[in-house]
């Protein structure tokens, strides 16, 4: 037993440590950084990503990250002249990896919320989406009314996570989470009745899977799609916003959204 | 102590024992199904029945020989289906009713060299005194080689137990509720993984380390009883 | 009652049973002698299908046994005494008496131990009845096994060397609850190395050798008028020890 209430006890200090760790370091010297300063890595801009958001972000033949998010790290990197480092993560850990300075940025399709804002920094916008549900085509569900007594999905941490939580007791369905891949399969299967996620992400599945799944509630949420960053990296918002400003509107903006959303959904 | 005082709430740590109360159950019940497939498939291999050695060949060799994690997912995905194509009924599978199925199956390939060995350990002797008061051969196993191969078997089934826990934390993948998945739930709400993954280690170890203490304290009794 | 035709066992290359005729009639009290490796565990064995013979038959009250099939029901009409006792170490001596009786024959519990308690008391145990086996000496665990073998109410019990695991003082406890099972008239055959039992109870005895049943007759012509010489040998050692 001895043993047990030492372990505990080193355990009670890692806690401490851990808790300290993860507030944002008291402002002040801020103002003397540069947005390069603010940056883990010298000359590397670090962004975590979940790679199973088709057309957001996916994985290709190759195992390399591609979508309309590493595209545009892609470019932000460009503009700020440093390197690009996409860092594959699920999507749950992000915000935290962000708020803990583990990556340097957070681009994976991020709506703003009031609870987001509190742990990390957010961008400008640079589009907008809306959550939706989707189901089987096999299963005989039409509409959220159908769902009474079944079961729905969406991903850990999600804005669709929180309004299928929200939505439950009207609709009497029970929920959990599910990786969006394990959840498009599942759907099939009949294991889950119904699925809440980002419209383009739902319409990419539905385009790759002919025939298998519908959309039965569209619109859900009207969200802001913004990049976060840490609280200590001000200045790196700020040069981002700068190219957003530029960036968003113009016809390589548009061009981009057409690479990647109609090629998806033809 | 700001994150703490945010985060273990009184609410999101009853969330959390809820998930550990979830592991728990996960964990015993699969350990009673794994036991139960694992003494099938224990006799099965020593039976002198050529087919039904096959299939327990085949059983154990295909659990051992792929991951867990593929198991589950393979049972999560492909319950509703099997059903469907047996009985024309999809059956809505509850993660953690999944999961259990998932580990017990697991559990019982695993287990099942253990119970072979601890019943192959009792003395010879024992089955022919069985045999010649007139006891047949599953009441032999029964009344007397079970009861003598439960001493032998005790300290790795209660490891195993221990396994079952740690290893219930692979549900969390298909969203079943237990202790890693609440650790992860509250992660993602409140942006900071690092308090309840420590949360969850600490209750983790609370749970084992209790049963290595108390399987070490009823080997020591069964040993005096020797 | 028990009847054995031309049985025959091998152990590799070895012939532990080599072509065996054996008869044993109710009543009788048969002692098998012979050197240690003579086949002779091996044949009492085989007479309780605790060995399953390559050849040959076996008959219990005129049925024959078939081998390849479950014959508890013919073979619990004997019982058997084995040299390591063989008790179940975790059941208590009673519930090592009773056992049989409930499970295999259904004889409800209070009449199995009612039966278990009188024979306890017949091999003088009476009080050890809620020991368990690991706190009994070796005597006490042979005479629970033999009450282990009476309860199931045998037509005849076996013997396989009974007294050899024992320290030389308990050999005298067993052998005369065995010598008083014989004086009641029950049918008993028992391998053994105690020729002074042998000489005083036995109605007939068997010498094996090699496999074989080299010489038989009563006590009188086996031990003071041997006929073969590999018997005289025999007997000529154990005299010299």
């Amino acid at each position: 037993m001895k043993k047990l209430l030492a372990l505990l006890l080193a355990f009670a200090m890692i806690f401490a440590m851990a808790a300290c760790g993860s507030q944002p370091a008291a402002g002040g010297d801020t103002a003397e950084k540069t947005w390069e300063d603010e940056l883990g890595t010298k000359g590397l801009l670090r962004v975590g990503m979940a790679a199973d958001y088709p057309p957001y972000e996916s994985y290709d033949a190759n195992g390399n990250v591609v979508g309309l998010d590493p595209d545009f790290a892609e470019l932000m990197a460009d503009y700020l002249g440093v390197e690009l480092e996409i860092v594959p993560m699920s999507f749950d850990t992000i915000v935290s990896a962000v708020a803990a300075g583990t990556v340097d940025m957070g681009l994976s399709c991020f709506s703003y919320t009031e609870e987001r804002a509190a742990a990390v920094l957010f961008t400008d916008t640079y589009m907008t989406s809306t959550q939706v549900c989707f189901a089987s085509t096999q299963h005989g569900i039409n509409s959220l009314e159908d769902l009474k007594g079944g079961l729905v999905a969406a991903g850990n941490g999600t804005t669709g996570y929180y309004l299928m939580e929200e939505l439950a007791p009207t609709y009497g369905y029970d929920y959990q989470t599910s990786e969006i891949a394990i959840m498009a399969e599942a759907l099939k299967a009949g294991t889950l009745q119904a699925g809440i996620t980002e419209q383009c992400v739902a319409d990419s599945y539905i385009a790759a899977n002919p025939g298998d799944f519908k959309i039965i509630a569209n619109d859900m949420t009207v969200e802001e799609i913004k990049a976060i960053a840490n609280f200590n990296s001000p200045k790196l918002v700020e040069k981002i916003n700068e190219f957003l400003a530029d960036f968003v509107g113009s016809e390589a903006y548009d061009e981009l959204l057409v690479k990647w959303f109609e090629q998806e959904l033809e | 102590m700001n994150a703490i005082e945010r985060i273990l709430t009184p609410e999101n740590l009853k969330f959390m024992l809820l998930g550990a109360k979830y592991s728990l159950l996960i964990a015993i019940f699969a350990l009673i199904g794994g036991s139960v497939l694992g003494l099938l498939a224990a006799v099965a291999k020593m039976s002198k029945i050529k087919p039904a050695r096959i299939i327990a060949n085949i059983y154990v060799e295909v659990i051992r020989g792929t991951p867990m994690m593929l198991q589950i997912l393979v049972l999560y995905l492909c319950g509703p289906v099997i059903t469907k194509a047996l009985f024309n009924f999809v059956f809505t599978p509850n993660p953690v009713l999944v999961g259990i199925i998932a580990i017990a199956i697991n559990s019982g390939a695993y287990s099942s060299e253990l119970f072979r060995s601890a019943i192959q350990s009792v003395d010879k002797g024992q089955w022919e005194a069985a045999q010649t008061i007139g006891l047949s051969y599953t009441q032999t196993m029964k009344e007397i080689i079970i009861p003598q191969a439960f001493k032998r078997i005790l300290p790795p089934y209660i490891n195993e137990f221990i396994v079952l826990i740690k290893d219930s934390s692979l549900l969390a993948n298909i969203g079943a509720v237990e202790l890693l998945h609440s650790a992860q739930v509250i992660g993602a709400k409140f942006y900071n993984y690092l308090v309840p993954l420590l949360c969850a280690t600490v209750m983790y170890l609370v749970v084992t380390l209790f049963i290595s203490f108390c399987a070490r304290k009823l080997e020591r009794r069964l040993a005096e009883s020797d | 009652m028990i009847k054995a035709v031309n049985l025959c066992k091998t152990f590799g290359k070895i012939k532990a049973v080599d072509n065996v005729n054996l008869e044993i009639n109710q009543g009788e009290v048969i002692c098998i002698i012979g050197p240690s490796g003579s086949g002779k565990s091996t044949l009492i064995r085989c007479l309780h299908g605790l060995e399953t013979p390559e050849s040959g038959e076996l008959y219990i009250d005129d049925k024959k046994i078939d081998f390849s099939k479950n014959n508890s029901k013919e073979l619990s009409k004997i019982g058997f005494v084995f040299q390591s006792f063989n008790l179940f170490p975790h059941k208590t001596v009673l519930e090592n008496l009773t056992l049989g009786p409930i499970k295999a024959f259904g004889v409800s519990q209070k009449d199995a131990e009612e039966t278990g308690r009188k024979l306890l008391a017949r091999v003088g145990l009476a009080d050890k009845e809620n020991s368990y086996p690991s706190q009994l000496s070796g005597g006490q665990k042979q005479r629970v096994a033999i009450a282990r073998a009476l309860c199931q109410n045998p037509e005849a019990i076996l013997f396989d060397e009974p007294t050899s695991a024992l320290d030389p003082e308990m050999i005298g406890e067993v052998l005369n609850v065995m010598k008083e099972l014989a004086d009641e008239g029950m049918t008993l055959a028992v391998v053994t190395h105690e020729m002074g039992f042998a000489k005083k109870v036995a109605t007939r005895v068997i010498f094996v050798d090699s496999g074989k049943i080299v010489e038989e007759g009563t006590p009188d012509q086996i031990f003071e008028n041997p006929q073969s010489p590999r018997l005289k040998e025999f007997l000529s050692q154990i005299i010299h020890m």
